[in-house]
């Protein structure tokens, strides 16, 4: 009961994921910026630069990784995270494979994003420590009109 | 109805359709259409070339326009860049697949707002405008030229090696053709005999070519379209004659266009294209060579040309050039995708699509209407869905296409100056 109550409490955050998220209140949709990976171990967020993020331009993420079990942030030097993005309606990705670099705060760069079609997005962030790979999904509504 | 009723309420009514017909705003457009149109407004200059030291060199674009007419320098003396970049026709050409020397495999593109591409040639080979406009001279079916044959051109022309020096600096002594053999590029013979400082400084004269070339077509800029004027008034609240500017059909046209025919997916921004490639499904054409796989060679080339925006000839190896290249990726995915063109002066540049595959805007749109082709290779875009426009919707589209040709250029910049000299 220990390890689930924290469990319980982050899941409902996540169910509250709309709260963390890039939206401006009129009715345009918005990205939710928040997740667990599929496995559980982990909470991801992100945050873009330029925010928001635009229309066939270049951009970064900042993914902030933290263990689910204690909100502590992932500093295994190990750790490996990558990030894409594609349209799954379009059947392709990006031109661009972004490169991830990690700042040993448990907070990771993404560079080389460029969205360039106007649609709905999805971020894949996959996070690999000692071989196991979890993937985060993030739906990215792009670009805000 | 009553004798009142009759009094007032007729002379309102023919009021209001009175005042609906001289309404020059003729259909509603949608928040997310007005937001997607105001996108389409061309009012910055164009992005900087950092690559390009010279791009916005004025005696720099004057010798380039010198070169761009110059059919001197093509393996036959017929061949300039204006053979298929004919100013008459939209600086582009009329036939389905460009002529040089020989047959090439591709449609010329326009080189009209050339400076806002983001990538260069159909497949995106080149990543500067200065590198694109060398590819051609040394193609066999272009010009057919060698660079250095070209250097030599400039040796043996006092005006031009005037013009040349100018702003690039002295030549090297080209007199000695022991050096500096008459003609020949890499792979040929005489160019594989020099001595590598020798082929660095033919190397960095060839690049200096397509700087002057790329600083002249960087003054091809086309602007204040019907459409242009015809948004800037419904955005940005110019006259509202100006609303004028385009027809009821156009506007519909325009609609449709930024709306319920989707063009936007890719035909957005003020060049009406997102300067990324594509996978239409186009079928085959008789005229077409095999073996074109579009994007997914491009990056391939593009990544190892050595006039790239990050070899050793780019004005700026380590800024944004080398990022565009840096994030570059490749895979199967890239099968048959081409650049999506601007739209602007699309109305002067048929025929249509990387390989003349459509002779008019109504074929091109028609083929989005069905989708009537069979994919030669691999797959279509999975957005494009048959848009089953009807005749009139069609003819707005085309209406709209048309009213995005943009003024004539000044006449000084469509042919060539009295002298390479500035």
């Amino acid at each position: 009961m220990r390890r689930t109550l924290p469990l319980l409490c982050l899941l409902l955050s996540a169910s509250l994921a709309a709260a963390c998220s890039s939206g401006d209140g009129d009715g345009t949709p918005s990205a939710v910026t928040e997740a667990l990976t599929d496995g559980g171990s982990y909470r991801i967020s992100y945050t873009s630069d330029p925010s928001p993020i635009p229309l066939n331009e270049a951009f970064d993420l900042t993914l902030t990784v933290e263990l689910s079990d204690d909100l502590s942030p992932l500093t295994n030097s190990s750790a490996v995270v990558d990030a894409d993005a594609n349209m799954p309606a379009h059947g392709h990705g990006m031109n661009t494979a972004p490169e991830v670099y990690a700042n040993g705060d448990g907070t990771f760069l993404a560079e080389g994003f460029l969205f360039h079609m106007e649609g709905d997005w999805q971020l894949v962030v996959d996070v690999t420590v000692d071989d196991i790979t979890e993937q985060a999904l993030f739906d990215v509504p792009c670009c805000q009109l | 109805m009553s004798a009142v009723t009759r009094r007032w309420l007729i002379p309102l009514v023919a009021l209001s359709l009175q005042a609906v017909a001289c309404d020059p705003v003729a259909v509603d457009f949608t928040d997310a259409e007005l937001s997607r149109i105001e996108g389409f407004v061309f009012t910055s200059d164009a992005p900087a070339d950092t690559s390009n030291a010279f791009a916005d060199d004025p005696d720099a674009a004057h010798f380039g326009q010198w070169l761009f007419y110059d059919t001197r320098f093509s393996g036959n003396g017929e061949v300039s860049c204006a053979s298929c970049h004919d100013p008459e026709l939209g600086f582009a050409d009329d036939v389905a697949l460009s002529q040089g020397i020989g047959q090439t495999g591709r449609n010329a593109p326009t080189l009209l707002n050339n400076a806002w591409s983001r990538w260069y040639f159909w497949d995106g080979r080149a990543d500067t405008a200065w590198a694109q406009a060398l590819g051609p001279m040394e193609h066999p079916d272009e010009h057919g030229g060698s660079r250095l044959a070209f250097a030599h051109t400039l040796w043996g022309d006092a005006s031009l090696k005037a013009a040349y020096e100018g702003i690039f600096g002295a030549l090297p002594a080209l007199s000695d053709t022991d050096r500096f053999p008459e003609g020949g590029k890499p792979g040929d013979a005489a160019w594989e005999g020099m001595a590598e400082a020798d082929q660095d400084a033919i190397n960095a004269i060839f690049a200096n070519i397509g700087k002057a070339i790329a600083a002249y077509e960087r003054r091809l800029v086309s602007r204040n379209s019907p459409a242009d004027t015809f948004i800037a008034a419904l955005i940005a609240g110019g006259p509202r004659s100006d609303l004028k500017a385009l027809t009821a059909q156009e506007q519909a046209g325009l609609k449709l266009f930024a709306g319920d025919a989707n063009c936007t997916l890719c035909h957005f921004g003020e060049g009406l294209s997102n300067k990324e490639f594509h996978n239409l499904g186009l079928g085959d054409r008789t005229w077409l060579p095999d073996g074109d796989f579009g994007r997914y060679v491009g990056i391939e080339t593009v990544l190892a040309d050595p006039f790239n925006g990050v070899g050793a000839y780019s004005d700026d190896p380590t800024g944004p050039p080398a990022d565009k290249l840096r994030y570059l990726t490749s895979g199967t995915e890239q099968l048959g995708q081409y650049k999506t063109p601007s739209l602007r002066n699309v109305a002067l540049t048929a025929p249509y699509m990387h390989g003349g595959h459509f002779e008019t805007l109504t074929e091109v749109v028609e083929f989005y209407s069905t989708l009537d082709e069979t994919v030669q290779l691999g797959h279509r875009e999975e957005s494009l869905i048959p848009l089953d426009l009807t005749d009139a919707e069609i003819a707005s589209l085309v209406a709209f296409l048309e009213a995005l040709t943009g003024e004539a250029l000044p006449s000084d910049l469509t042919h060539a100056p009295a002298s390479p000299i500035p």
